[in-house]
């Protein structure tokens, strides 16, 4: 498992390098702070489909398939790959700025706003990577690129389709009511919930790609 | 007496435009067994298939003895070195990095071998995967399924594209890897001079059929190569025929030595023609 995250860094890593460093330097400064943050969704969101898409391009499934490590295996080093990277995004955008807090002694740093904002972001990220997966196993990565943005499209129109018809207040209104963090911890394990979801999707979509049955 | 490593009885796969059809073939240990046809043939769907990386229609896979689609299967995946016709690795990997990502795939991944086999094939353990030449690709591929301990290994023409004198080498390589206790080689490859050279048994599939599946001494003893004139050739009995070349000035035929008779001189036949002469008998 570890080998195969280390593959995917090894494809990614001067991209990686590079993101990391440019969002880093932004976030240094608090008037740029927001630049940073758009560069670690960009290294967040992007980087996997990289790796995906130079797995594609070799066909290192067949080269897999001979090897003793098991298709479950290989998908879930997708997803904790790009896990890793939600984590990178999240130290920098939050880690960063907390630390230049400390040396600059900001005093109108506020610690839960940040971790709300990025958090949600990174959720959002999650919830990218829960479609974005199995889509690029089940269509190819380009496809799989389109596919995912048409479903997310769609959810978002359901969802402000839904709100125009039923009324916003109705829709959401219960939101208002329940405590923040509450709403978040439901919200990130749902998305947690539909990685799962994804996850067994994914390695079904990877081995009927891998025996030639989308070909 | 030998055991076999590989057994496969009545296997098919269907495809839409491709069947590969009834194959019955075995590798016993110790053997080089080479696996002959036309680009299309079904060589390397059946090395895909030995290792289960597709699904089967019919038939039986035992590798050592184990059913091929048993759950413990794959970690018997680390006995058996398989090199594909491409090197199947990202473009932008060196040698260096696939030796470390095959060190936390194979438990028996040894490094000392794999940086052996790199130094002897003189490939640059820093250069990226893009900029190696096709030889240099194929040798990758063959360093690292000789670094995890295998005993089997499956070869899809690896030595295609190569110039003669690298493949010389590597068919070295296999040869001696077959020598060494409980090792087997399957190796495909349409280059019959590359087969004739180290195989113990030749299995010649052609259009998803296994037309023959033989010892190669037995069959460099049976067949071989008579010409003649027509007159003379009305004379050779029918079922001692297989293959034909009708020309201006007499006529050429793959025989069974044995079933021609009257002096006739019956030069010895390659391997290569054997497979050729076989393989337009079959066409009509």
């Amino acid at each position: 498992m570890i080998a195969l995250i280390k593959k995917d860094l090894y494809l990614v890593g001067k991209q990686a390098w590079t993101l990391l460093g440019i969002a880093l330097l932004f976030c240094i400064s608090p008037k740029l702070e927001s630049f940073g943050s758009t560069y670690a969704i960009v290294l967040a969101m992007t980087l996997p489909l990289t790796a995906l898409t130079y797995d594609e391009r070799c066909h290192w499934d067949q080269y897999m398939a001979m090897t003793p490590c098991p298709p479950k295996k290989i998908v879930l080093s997708k997803y904790l790959f790009a896990l890793l990277l939600i984590a990178a995004a999240l130290v920098i955008t939050l880690i960063v700025p907390l630390a230049r807090s400390f040396v600059t002694g900001d005093t109108e740093f506020d610690l839960a706003e940040k971790l709300v904002g990025s958090g949600s972001i990174m959720t959002m990220v999650l919830l990218v990577n829960a479609l974005m997966i199995p889509t690029a196993y089940r269509f190819g990565v380009e496809k799989g690129r389109l596919t995912m943005m048409l479903m997310f499209f769609l959810a978002f129109g359901i969802i402000i389709g839904g709100a125009r018809v039923m009324g916003g207040d109705k829709m959401f209104g219960w939101m208002e009511t329940m405590p923040l963090a509450t709403l978040g911890v439901c919200v990130l394990a749902a998305v947690l919930f539909l990685n799962v979801v994804s996850y067994f999707l994914a390695v079904r979509f990877y081995l009927k790609r891998r025996s030639g049955a989308y070909d | 007496m030998e055991s076999n490593i590989v057994e496969i009885k009545g296997l098919s796969k269907h495809y839409k435009d491709f069947s590969l059809e009834n194959l019955n073939l075995n590798l016993p240990a110790g053997c080089i067994l080479g696996l002959v046809g036309e680009n299309g043939a079904g060589k390397s769907t059946t090395i895909r298939l030995i290792m289960d990386a597709i699904g089967r229609d019919a038939g039986t896979i035992t590798v050592f003895g184990m059913d091929n689609q048993s759950p413990d299967f794959i970690r018997l995946k680390e006995d058996i070195g398989v090199v594909l016709d491409e090197t199947y690795v990202p473009e932008i990997i060196t040698a260096k990095q696939l030796g470390k990502i095959m060190s936390g795939t194979y438990r028996h991944w040894d490094q000392n071998a794999y940086d052996g086999w790199l130094k002897k094939f003189g490939l640059p353990p820093d250069k990226k995967f893009k900029d190696y030449s096709r030889g240099m690709t194929m040798k990758l591929g063959i360093a690292a399924a000789l670094s995890h301990g295998a005993k089997l290994l499956l070869l899809d023409e690896a030595t295609s594209g190569l110039d003669p004198m690298v493949r010389d080498e590597l068919l070295d390589v296999f040869a001696d890897f077959a020598v060494q206790d409980g090792h087997a080689v399957l190796l495909s490859s349409h280059i019959v001079s590359d087969l004739e050279k180290i195989c113990d048994y030749i299995a010649f599939l052609h259009q998803g059929k296994l037309v023959l599946c033989e010892e190669k001494d037995v069959l460099l003893d049976r067949y071989g190569i008579l010409k003649c004139s027509k007159e003379e050739f009305g004379t050779v009995p029918e079922n001692a025929v297989h293959g034909v070349r009708n020309g201006t000035y007499g006529v050429e035929a793959l025989v069974e030595r044995d079933r021609v008779r009257g002096g006739l001189l019956v030069e010895r036949a390659t391997l290569e023609d054997i497979i050729l002469y076989l393989s337009k008998e079959d066409k009509k």
